[in-house]
């Protein structure tokens, strides 16, 4: 059997942490975003002449729907490198 | 109890997990294209035919991710190296049927339920458009073929998993190996689910606006091939766990390792899904309005590689743990 330390459990913890962490927090925001961009692309083909305001509202609501991928990915990085 | 018992208890397992979870899939897309086709013939039974001939190429497409479950599954159960095992391999072959299994599995779930999405749009449509038959087939037949190929990439996984990567090793190998099949698996099934939408639409669009045809069979492929970014994704992590460097026990490590499947897994599974749902979109876009095909497929283009930045995010961690720890 192998002998765990106190540390050694601490460590595989937060790194074991570090991968559910990033990986759960892709899926909210993955999908999301793909529910922006579906969406702005049906409305632009009901009117085509306000494409750039409906590119760049897309593009707005997306990176607010990003934030939490961010927070999961400094969280991530906060697991591996810091603690 | 021998090793060889151990093994080949595992190895039953792991089969039955395998086309257990990888059957749900086919037997959820092929009742789609069976529910849509029966109720368009009920509508209009002068097309039951051409609808009867397309539910069954439809389903055939999305039985052959349960197919290739059940060939591995197959694998397992009669080609499992339970006669010659050592002990000191036990535990990586454990864990590489296991992981195979795992890829397998979530892997067909993926592109049986993706390969019903464009089977039951294809179906409702002929129904109500019999004159367009031929064009939507094709459509169909075209969709639902790319589809499977994140199940294609799981099925090689697997193979490699099982005939390959298992020999002597510590705890590192195993957990990498297990890592490896829920890094192709999840990712799979995201990219398997997300790649049926835009062929769905690109169904639909076919039997509503044919001028729009060419347009909208190069936004289906164009959505599609970033749908299957997260998958490819899935597949480079799963075969640098496979190949790269792994001995030993350290527990760390083997945290580590599993840590960068089980990311990189889920990290696939919604951008798969998200850009599939961007695709769908474009192609509808493209179906209501044809002329404006070259700005809605660069707004699709843009807005799916922005919902695949989690998956980078994701990929990138998984580097970090299988490099730098």
């Amino acid at each position: 059997m192998i002998e765990i330390k106190g540390v050694e459990l601490i460590r595989a913890a937060s790194l074991l942490g570090a991968g559910i962490c990033m990986g759960f927090g892709a899926i909210g925001p993955g999908i999301g975003e793909g529910f922006a961009a579906g969406k702005a692309c049906e409305g632009i083909a009901h009117a085509p002449e306000h494409a750039g305001l409906l590119t760049r509202t897309m593009l707005v609501g997306q990176a607010v729907s990003e934030s939490t991928g961010i927070y999961s990915l400094v969280v991530a990085l906060l697991l591996i490198f810091v603690v | 109890m021998t090793e060889g018992n151990i093994l080949s208890a595992v190895a039953y397992g792991s089969a039955a997990l395998c086309v257990g979870v990888g059957a749900i899939g086919a037997g959820i897309g092929e009742g789609m294209a069976a529910q849509e086709a029966v109720l368009g013939s009920g509508r209009q039974p002068r097309a039951s035919s051409k609808v009867f001939r397309n539910m069954l190429i439809g389903q055939a497409l999305s039985e052959s991710a349960a197919i290739f479950a059940l060939l591995v599954a197959l694998l397992l159960l009669f080609n499992n190296a339970s006669d010659t095992v050592k002990a000191d391999e036990l535990w990586v072959y454990c864990a590489a049927y296991l992981g195979a299994a795992l890829a397998m599995g979530m892997g067909a779930l993926g592109g049986g339920v993706g390969g019903g999405f464009p089977a039951a749009a294809a179906c409702e449509e002929i129904a109500r458009n019999e004159q367009a038959a031929g064009p939507i087939s094709t459509t169909m037949l075209l969709g639902a073929a790319i589809t499977q190929s994140p199940t294609v990439f799981a099925l090689v996984l697997a193979i490699l998993l099982i005939m390959v990567a298992p020999g002597a090793g510590g705890a590192v190998r195993a957990a990498s190996l297990i890592g490896a099949g829920f890094a192709m698996g999840l990712s799979a099934l995201g990219s398997g689910m997300g790649c049926g939408l835009p062929a769905e639409e690109a169904c639909r669009g076919t039997s509503r606006n044919p001028k729009a045809g060419g347009a909208l069979t190069l936004a289906m492929l164009l959505g599609q091939a970033i749908t299957q970014n997260a998958a490819v994704f899935g597949l480079v992590v799963a075969l640098l766990l496979l190949f790269t460097e792994s001995t030993g026990s350290d527990f760390v490590t083997v945290c580590a390792r599993l840590s960068a499947g089980i990311c990189m897994g889920f990290g696939g599974l919604g951008p798969g899904i998200g850009a599939g749902v961007a695709g769908a979109g474009g192609c509808k876009g493209i179906t209501e309005r044809a002329s404006e095909a070259g700005v809605i497929q660069r707004v699709m283009l843009l807005g799916q590689a922005v919902s695949q930045s989690t998956c980078i995010y994701a990929m990138v961690i998984s580097f970090i743990l299988i490099f730098v720890v």
